[in-house]
């Protein structure tokens, strides 16, 4: 059941990134939607569950980004093992302030990686006019996003639990 | 709740890294291309319900935003507007989109270019590219560096093709160029896009008469894209860095946000 719940929100985060927010922009930028959920949801769901979520997701997004399938992918990868290697080593317990500020680094991570792959696939990007135009924004939007994420995640995540232990015990 | 972290992970990621190094590998060799198509074309439903509700959504946001200006300027009709809001919002979506298509179709009916019609279902997320996807691949004949338009106007190229989908690099983007001419004069240079700014028209000799208000087309140079499609008005003309050309500012005629559907052109009949 919480596996279910997971990968609904997960494939939801996924549409919404691709096709909502790409027309319905938050302060001119669309947020990483997926990027936020996975960071919210490494607090939460099992390790192996969580990579391969990312793994699968971040192939999705690759079919819509103009660079050579797999190098988003690589990126996305590559971010959630630094989050989770520093929720393991730096940070002894979640807090929300945690949270941000792993969601903010990942943010500006992400899109410098992105740009990169962009640049190793052939194309021109305009880093200077990103960072000047778009960054704070993002980094704002992606951060609330992340928040959101945690507190509906970890929410029916224990609500779900609590259920669950209950048919345990009355079988 | 948080979970009881482990150094598991470590091992996970290595071993999904180094597939998605593999997958990188076998697509950059090409070997990816059907699995890519088939991809997209389970995705591509899914994805045009998401893109239509955005589509809606927006329409009504920008049907709110009229009205409430409207509220202020007649506040004799405030009641009336009010009844009308559900209506127009209702309706407002199939107004644009029965308008584009009368557009595309005009256009259709009216040159003698071979052309296949297409929907955009997503755009590039990110705020680096303008890059969209739309519903027809190489199956209908697109190959890359076709000329998209909209409208009647150029709007971009195409960048990559798949068996059900391909992706648009749009005018405004700093990877789209051309070779465009100005129509007044037959002056003849290389359009680019700028992400910010439009587009600009580069290498125009000076010895041509370029000015203010004149309009860009393309050219008979390309042999992918037609010659004479409109691209768009010159807004300031400077010398280039180099001092020995001509260099204008571009504004495309093309309304970037209401391309919804739009034309591929193969050829000439």
């Amino acid at each position: 059941m919480r596996r279910f719940l997971i990968i609904v929100v997960a494939v939801l985060s996924l549409l919404l990134e691709v096709a909502f927010f790409s027309n319905i922009k938050i302060f001119g930028v669309t947020p990483n939607v997926f990027l936020m959920f996975i960071i919210a949801s490494s607090f939460i769901i099992p390790e192996e569950d969580l990579m391969l979520i990312t793994l699968l997701g971040a192939l999705f997004l690759d079919l819509f980004a103009p660079s050579i399938f797999g190098l988003e992918t690589m990126a996305i990868l590559l971010i959630i093992f630094f989050v989770m290697l520093a929720s393991y080593y730096v940070f002894s317990s979640f807090n929300f302030v945690l949270l941000a500020i792993l969601a903010a680094s990942s943010t500006l991570a992400f899109d410098m990686l992105y740009a990169g792959a962009l640049t190793v696939s052939g194309l021109k990007v305009d880093i200077i006019f990103f960072l000047k135009h778009f960054i704070a924004s993002k980094i704002i939007v992606n951060t609330i996003f992340a928040l959101v994420f945690y507190a509906f995640l970890s929410s029916l995540w224990d609500r779900l639990l609590k259920m669950e232990s209950r048919a345990r015990f009355l079988r | 709740m948080l979970q009881q972290k482990s150094l598991k992970f470590v091992k996970y990621f290595f071993v999904l890294f180094l597939v998605s190094i593999l997958i990188f590998i076998f697509s950059f060799l090409g070997y990816l291309s059907p699995v890519e198509g088939v991809l997209s074309k389970i995705s591509t439903p899914f994805v045009s319900v998401f893109n239509n509700a955005s589509l809606k959504l927006k329409d009504i946001g920008s049907s709110i935003a009229e009205l409430g200006s409207l509220q202020k300027e007649n506040k004799e009709l405030k009641k009336k507007v009010e009844e009308l809001t559900f209506e127009v919002s209702r309706l407002s979506e199939l107004k644009i989109e029965n308008e584009s298509l009368k557009k595309q179709l005009g256009f259709i009916n009216s040159t003698n270019f071979q052309t296949v019609a297409a929907r955009v279902i997503a755009k590039e997320p990110s705020n680096f590219l303008k890059i969209i996807v739309i519903d027809k691949g190489s199956k209908d004949g697109i190959k890359k560096n076709l000329a998209v338009v909209s409208g009647g106007f150029l709007l971009g190229r195409i960048q990559e093709v798949n068996s059900d989908t391909s992706k648009v690099v749009l005018l405004m983007d700093s990877n789209f160029q051309i070779s465009g001419m100005v129509q007044e004069s037959s002056a003849l240079g290389l359009v680019k896009g700028q992400i910010g700014s439009g587009a600009v028209m580069e290498e125009i000799s000076k010895e041509k008469l370029v000015k203010n208000g004149d309009t860009v087309v393309t050219s008979n140079l390309e042999n992918e894209v037609p010659e004479n499609l409109l691209i768009g008005k010159i807004t300031d003309i400077s010398v280039e860095s180099n001092g020995l050309f001509l260099k204008a500012s571009v504004l495309p005629f093309v309304n970037f946000d209401e391309a919804r559907n739009v034309v591929v052109i193969l050829g000439v009949k």
